[in-house]
């Protein structure tokens, strides 16, 4: 990341944005993002990161900027490295002002974005774990999905059993100890909660075992969602589990699971927008 | 040379729109003045990258030209037979036929069965005169065939993408003075690395139809699965079928190894996840992501279905061809590959070595060598002999076809009335 403090510049905020460049974007083996852009008339060209505001929100945080280089390379004539520092988590958009004096900032479209090296990624178990996904969004703009926790648990295989859902789990960042539990927690009545005991596998791996007929006693509505969480510990902060750590930015669509139909409802398990897993407790269908 | 390509929208994003690009890239390439007349436009730009070297012209420009009287009316020399005759009309006709007396390209090409007959009918005969076959002959539905059989006998040429398909051709529709030739879709080179063949994961991608047969394709995963649970199967597509394989993968537990992707473009990135790619169709006109995944250095599990695997695929050797409709067959040959890592790479590396005679390049060449014989032959200076006898010989067939398509209705009402 390049700040010119000589030439103090600030990315314009309140200008029109309009269709930019396309960027191929590549993730490498080491984890860093490189963008080429096609864009051979820009001078002293930026690339501006923004995190996306939530709807209704304004633009709120600094912009990062990154400054890119030119190149001979046929896959584009600038090319940025993004800083290996973790982004907050969020969707992050991706910006080209083209010259130093910039008031339009262009966003940039997705070209060929090649993400293999994110299919089977392992990070470290100590650390905090910092997830980077590049993907092409819904209008065909290039943007980052970013998630920063301390502690994670990322979601493994599930097993969508005809009377429980039995789930498969991994701790970054921290090990279970004694009296780690898993707990189901209702939304929004959050002092709703079902627990169920862990059982820990090797290299941080646990898994826990959910009777779906206690979350039907518990629910305070007929139709109620439960996140999944684990305490690693007793007395220790919740930690939500979610899958985080492949290269598919929004899982909702992609990992689907069976719905099992009771009596007096449906149950299925689901990963929610930000990739968190959780159960939807529902009405039986019409058909 | 100067080629001229008719389309029937260049604007979207089908598979005959992108290999008319390829070959039309590639053409240029080769110092040629290439051009793609698209008979419709509903937008600005176009959905795939065009080359600069080639002119693209519109003819009917949907966005202003929709509710023009002429467009209201149903088009007339453009084949009614076509499925797509509900989006031509008198306008298109008329445009069509305009550029057709006014072009002075040497070379040109239709694309789809209603502009190539439209191509025999109003060409200028001072031109070679190229039908393209994206489709296939015994797909196409009876009325069409008939009427096909009638009106090609005018072309200098027809080209389909498979060879086998060209022996249709040669077979079913007597086509005297006809050169009918196999010219393959072309794939470009990738723009990025090829595989590594390390990725538990197998790929396949298209549309979620029946014919694609992804339901095999599924149960057989499960056959995978049970003996490698950590290989993962991703499906990259959408379509009717979506619902129903839905179940399939429920009902059999795979959730945790088989994922619907939905649709991805540019696919290619999404190749490049996969170390196997699997096509379980019962028919494919021609193939095309399986020279897509082979240019990725993916080694193709694929049904020896009609018409373009067999053609793409050398069993063994850089991919595998197995009996259609069989899942055990499927099961075994993506199990051989999996089970041996070298195996699998030793096959990728040759389907990237044997796919790259789809690069438009060479493709183009035999495309060039096609033109430049057929310009020689004096196909285009108007042989007068040969094109009279098309004319009769088209016109005998259509008595003999005016006859067969009027049993036809009479077939359906006696039906009617037994039902």
């Amino acid at each position: 990341m390049t700040t010119d403090t000589a030439h103090p510049r600030t990315t314009p905020r309140e200008t029109t944005v309009v269709d930019g460049p396309r960027a191929t974007s590549t993730v490498d083996d080491a984890g860093r993002i490189v963008l080429f852009l096609q864009y051979p008339d820009a001078t002293e060209p930026r690339l501006c990161l923004r995190r996306r505001p939530k709807k209704g929100e304004e633009e709120s945080g600094q912009p990062i900027e990154v400054e890119l280089t030119r190149t001979d390379d046929p896959a584009g004539h600038w090319r940025a490295v993004l800083p290996p520092e973790p982004l907050a988590e969020g969707r992050w958009d991706l910006y080209l002002l083209p010259d130093p004096d910039a008031t339009v900032r262009q966003q940039i479209k997705a070209g060929i974005n090649d993400v293999r090296a994110l299919v089977d990624r392992r990070p470290a178990r100590s650390g905090p774990v910092a997830v980077r996904t590049p993907y092409p969004t819904k209008t065909g703009h290039l943007a980052i999905r970013a998630w920063l926790r301390p502690v994670h648990a990322e979601a493994g295989d599930l097993q969508v059993g005809q009377d429980a859902l039995e789930v498969r789990a991994q701790m970054f960042g921290r090990s279970l100890g004694p009296g780690a539990v898993a707990v189901a927690r209702c939304r929004p009545q959050r002092a709703i909660t079902v627990e169920a005991p862990v059982v820990p596998l090797e290299d941080g791996r646990f898994s826990f075992t959910l009777a779906y007929q206690e979350l039907l006693d518990a629910r305070a509505d007929i139709t109620a969602v439960w996140d999944l969480l684990v305490r690693p510990e007793r007395e220790a902060e919740l930690v939500r589990i979610g899958r985080l750590l492949d290269d598919v930015a929004d899982k909702k669509s992609v990992f689907v699971y069976p719905t099992r139909q009771f009596d007096e409802g449906t149950l299925r398990p689901y990963f929610t927008l930000d990739n968190d897993l959780s159960i939807e407790v529902g009405l039986v269908s019409e058909s | 040379m100067k080629i001229s390509f008719l389309i029937h929208n260049a604007y979207g994003i089908g598979g005959t729109i992108r290999t008319t690009f390829n070959l039309a890239q590639g053409l240029a390439a080769r110092g040629h003045e290439v051009e793609i007349v698209s008979v419709l436009r509903h937008r600005e730009d176009t959905g795939f990258e065009l080359d600069p070297r080639v002119t693209l012209r519109p003819l009917v420009d949907l966005r202003e030209e929709k509710d023009d009287p002429l467009h209201q009316r149903p088009a007339r020399v453009f084949s009614v037979h076509d499925h797509r005759h509900h989006q031509y009309s008198e306008l298109t006709d008329r445009r069509v036929a305009d550029f057709l007396r006014t072009t002075d390209a040497q070379v040109l090409v239709g694309t789809r069965p209603g502009l190539n007959v439209q191509l025999a009918l109003q060409g200028p005969h001072r031109a070679v005169r190229v039908g393209q076959e994206h489709l296939t002959l015994d797909t196409h539905p009876q009325p069409l065939r008939l009427h096909l059989r009638r009106i090609y006998p005018r072309l200098d040429a027809i080209t389909t993408v498979t060879q086998a398909d060209a022996a249709v051709y040669r077979r079913k529709m007597r086509l005297p003075g006809v050169r009918v030739e196999a010219l393959p879709n072309s794939v470009p080179e990738p723009s990025i690395p090829p595989v590594d063949g390390t990725a538990k994961v197998v790929i396949a991608a298209g549309r979620l139809a029946p014919v694609k047969r992804y339901d095999l394709l599924i149960r057989a995963f499960e056959q995978v699965v049970a003996e490698h649970p950590d290989w993962t199967l991703r499906i990259y597509g959408s379509g009717g079928q979506a619902a129903r394989l839905r179940k399939v993968i429920d009902s059999r537990g795979l959730y945790n190894n088989v994922f619907l992707m939905g649709r991805a473009a540019p696919i290619e990135a999404e190749w490049a996840k996969g170390s196997i790619s699997a096509v379980t169709s019962s028919f494919e006109g021609f193939g095309m992501t399986i020279v897509e995944a082979m240019r990725c250095g993916l080694p193709v599990v694929s049904t020896a279905c009609p018409l373009g695997p067999p053609e793409i695929i050398q069993d063994g050797v850089d991919g595998r061809l197995v009996k259609p409709g069989n899942t055990k067959a499927i099961a075994g040959a993506l199990l051989e590959l999996i089970r041996d890592e070298d195996l699998r790479r030793r096959m990728g590396r040759a389907a990237r070595e044997n796919a790259a005679r789809y690069d438009p390049g060479p493709v183009a060449e035999e495309c060039e060598r096609l033109f430049e014989e057929l310009l020689t032959a004096g196909h285009g200076g108007q042989s007068l002999g040969r094109r009279t006898n098309a004319a009769l010989l088209g016109a005998a067939y259509s008595v003999k076809d005016v006859l067969r398509t009027a049993k036809q209705p009479l077939v359906a009402m006696k039906k009617k009335v037994r039902g």
